[in-house]
């Protein structure tokens, strides 16, 4: 015992305090803080002991928690903390204005509101996007601009344009309080790569948050625990295999490709709903409950289905500012789809300034439109189903090599590949050498087929463990992490839009 | 009692942290049913400590007049027998290998050149960095900068004749592990250097931080020297070779294909990066 609190001594000795602190109280742009490191986590710790100190004082709770998120904010975007602020201020007196309108003028004010958020949306992801196009149409030779993008840009304009929406349709009163406002914007764990919250689900929150019982703590515990495994373990791993054959597909056979692609979905997948789930988890051990992001999505047996399951607040988003305000379904069926087809582009135009990200929306938004079109003449039962399901899947992996290729020639590339150069000996050459990569896709894939309520069954199992025993899974899983991740964490892949 | 669950949430991620944070700053390292307990970060050797090793390593620079001339007996004078390559081997697989090394990789990377072609792989860079011990790999990012210019799907890693008569197994170790972590988890091949009798501690410090099975030890081969009497010859590389790559078909971690090629002096179409320990450091 002597010699371990020697050890102990000796090393609390060695710990360079000042350089720690000194090192964690700059910004880094190009090292955003996420919520998979240990630096984030062991703060959040600190944070919610004296959160726990606060809970019963109500506004001094609110100002403690705004202070951490805009903390949480600065470590990734640094002096762009001054504009999110800026946007914030400008929204709540645009939200004030608009309410206190009626007929036309209410219609103008909220349209300047909507536009002077998407303006900075505009101006910071698209301009190169815009000058590239310029050029090739009419032959300029504009040069293209070096800016940084603000981390979470796109999940914060949407958020506070459906602030101003919900306001002007009247479904919401404004935020009375600014205090309130500023709450629900920079809540840190939906702040740089959401879930995208409603003010309408969120704002009602605020000052009741729910106390933390037994059940709601093993609940968030195994959120976050479960998210650090599929972001650090499953998505990390993955990545490093996808990352090989989307950069040179020429090198890898067509099986080893197709295989490459099917890696990317699960990565995609692991990597945001483990995000979400770490989001979730944040949230309820500080009183909030957000709505989920994801609920077995490639479980869905058509692709309407898997777009209610996949990025739900997204998809949900669009749904109600895009789809709906557009027609939704009631101007026809050849509207209906057109509609569609023009939610799913602005959905992929959101997700980067790219022409693959349009393409991938518009694949989407046709696939919506045929299968909104031929659902009714399809026969069901669980057999189809199952059809229904492979398809989708394959539609959807389709789909993500245009999503993740760096250009249009890759992903064709790819897919020559696949077409030309595939046989059943590059599985068998695939399972041999990369062995534990199989084994996992093999794992994964069955996984994919449970049903979900299966999964939520199992879930609740957990619930039975001993509240003090969560303490060492937390510490088991955080040993785990180091035993087994990439030496370089990789940046999760929703944060770039 | 109402906040409990708040109190005791924070102290769980206070506690956890805490202590992992805490066994990286511990200066030995534990083990638990036979596995290394990994630590969240290395810390770093303090700087009054790498230039103590940075002494020694210019002592440890094997002079020329310590080699044994009378080691005929022992040389391996022929290329090895290729042995086939073991069932998992994935023949389609064609990788883009990186060599990186001292002045030993130099030597090493036509023959790498010819082997890779042979077998359909794509040797898209070497590094020599000449007169190099394991603290100017550990230390410098110019490493990690090379693989994430090149971004090898295999590396081969050959250094360590410059530090054969170190005897400080930790401090090589550490070294090595710190190097290690550069590859960034990519496969590698990481070969011993060659043995002229005076190999202390260096190839058995490398072996321990590699991967288990993902180094080649040459400890046990005595190959023809070149003139210079430091370095193989060309033969001596090519028998090297030979037996590296049986290792690499039959036994090692990562197995890739690497038949004997139909021929030597393939064009040479890899990147080649030669450095100076001497006039670059690196760190």
């Amino acid at each position: 015992m002597q010699q371990i609190i020697e050890v102990i001594k000796q090393a609390i000795g060695l710990i360079p305090y000042d350089q720690l602190l000194r090192e964690f109280m700059l910004y880094s742009t190009k090292e955003p803080w996420f919520f998979t490191e240990f630096s984030f986590l062991f703060t959040f710790g600190i944070f919610l002991f004296f959160y726990a100190l606060l809970f019963t004082q109500n506004a001094l709770r609110k100002l403690y928690l705004i202070a951490f998120s805009l903390f949480f904010y600065y470590k990734s975007s640094g002096p762009y903390l001054l504009l999110f602020v800026f946007q914030i201020v400008v929204d709540f007196l645009f939200a004030k204005k608009i309410e206190k309108q009626d007929g036309s003028s209410r219609q103008i004010w909220a349209t300047i509101a909507v536009l002077f958020s998407l303006s900075f949306l505009l101006y910071f992801k698209y301009p190169n996007f815009i000058l590239a196009n310029t050029n090739w149409l009419l032959l300029t030779h504009f040069e293209p601009v070096d800016l940084f993008l603000p981390i979470g840009i796109s999940f914060y304009t949407f958020q506070s344009i459906s602030y101003i929406v919900d306001v002007y349709r009247g479904e919401i009163r404004s935020s009375k309080s600014f205090l309130d406002y500023a709450f629900y914007m920079t809540f840190f764990p939906h702040l740089v790569a959401g879930p995208i919250v409603r003010a309408k689900d969120f704002l009602g929150q605020i000052n009741s948050p729910e106390n933390l019982d037994a059940r709601r703590y093993k609940e968030s515990l195994f959120r976050i625990v479960t998210g650090l495994i599929k972001k650090l373990l499953i998505a990390d791993y993955l990545g490093k295999y996808v990352d090989m054959v989307f950069d040179n597909p020429s090198f890898y056979t067509g099986g080893e490709n197709l295989l490459g692609a099917l890696a990317y979905s699960f990565q995609i997948y692991f990597d945001f709903s483990g995000y979400s789930d770490i989001a979730i988890g944040l949230a309820l051990l500080v009183g909030y409950r957000l709505k989920e992001n994801f609920e077995n999505p490639y479980g869905a047996s058509n692709v309407t289905e898997f777009w209610r399951k996949w990025h739900i607040s997204l998809s949900s988003w669009l749904r109600d500012y895009v789809y709906i305000p557009l027609g939704g379904n009631r101007k026809g069926t050849l509207n209906t789809y057109l509609f569609l087809l023009i939610t799913m582009l602005v959905g992929g135009f959101w997700h980067g300034a790219s022409w693959q990200f349009v393409c991938w929306g518009a694949a989407h938004g046709l696939a919506l439109a045929l299968h909104k079109a031929v659902h009714k003449h399809l026969p069901e039962g669980k057999w189809m189903d199952f059809i229904g399901g492979v398809c989708t899947f394959s539609f959807v992996t389709f789909c993500w090599i245009f999503f993740r290729a760096s250009d249009f020639d890759t992903a064709l590339l790819m897919l020559n590949q696949m077409a030309n150069a595939t046989s059943a000996l590059d599985f068998v050459g695939f399972w041999f050498s990369r062995n534990e990569l199989a084994i996992l896709l093999v794992a994964l894939l069955s996984w994919t087929i449970i049903p979900g309520n299966w999964k939520v069954k199992l879930v609740e199992w957990t619930f039975y463990v001993p509240s003090f025993f969560w303490f060492f899974i937390l510490l088991a899983a955080l040993q785990l992490i180091i035993q087994f991740r990439d030496t370089l964490v990789q940046p999760f892949i929703y944060f770039q839009f | 009692m109402k906040r409990f669950y708040l109190f005791w949430a924070a102290l769980c991620f206070i506690l956890a942290c805490s202590g992992l944070y805490l066994y990286s700053y511990i200066p030995s390292t534990y083990l638990l049913a036979d596995q290394e307990i990994k630590k969240l970060f290395e810390v770093e050797t303090p700087v009054q400590k790498v230039e103590k090793i940075i002494e020694a390593a210019k002592i440890d620079t094997i002079p020329t007049y310590i080699i044994p001339k009378d080691t005929t007996t022992l040389v391996y004078s022929a290329i090895p027998e290729p042995v086939l390559p073991d069932s998992s081997v994935d023949d389609s697989t064609q990788h883009r290998v990186l060599l990186i090394g001292d002045s030993e990789a130099g030597g090493m990377k036509n023959v790498l050149n010819d082997y890779c072609q042979s077998n359909g792989h794509k040797l898209v860079a070497t590094v020599e960095w000449a007169s190099a011990t394991s603290i100017n790999f550990a230390k410098s990012d110019t490493i990690s900068k090379i693989i994430k210019r090149y971004r090898p799907s295999f590396v081969f890693v050959l250094f360590g004749l410059n530090e054969v008569l170190a005897k400080d197994y930790s401090t090589r170790k550490t070294l090595a592990r710190q190097f290690q972590k550069r590859l960034n988890g990519i496969p590698y091949a990481w070969i011993g250097p060659t043995n002229w009798g005076y190999d202390y501690v260096v190839s058995d410090a490398f072996q321990a931080a590699a991967d288990s099975a993902a180094f080649f030890s040459s400890k046990h081969l005595v190959l023809p020297k070149a003139t210079d009497g430091r370095h193989p010859s060309l033969l001596g590389y090519r028998i090297w070779m030979g037996n590296v790559a049986n290792w690499l078909q039959e036994s090692s971690r990562w197995k890739i294909r690497m038949m004997p090629p139909e021929r030597f002096g393939y064009p040479k179409k890899y990147k080649a990066i030669v450095l100076n320990a001497a006039d670059y450091r690196g760190y």
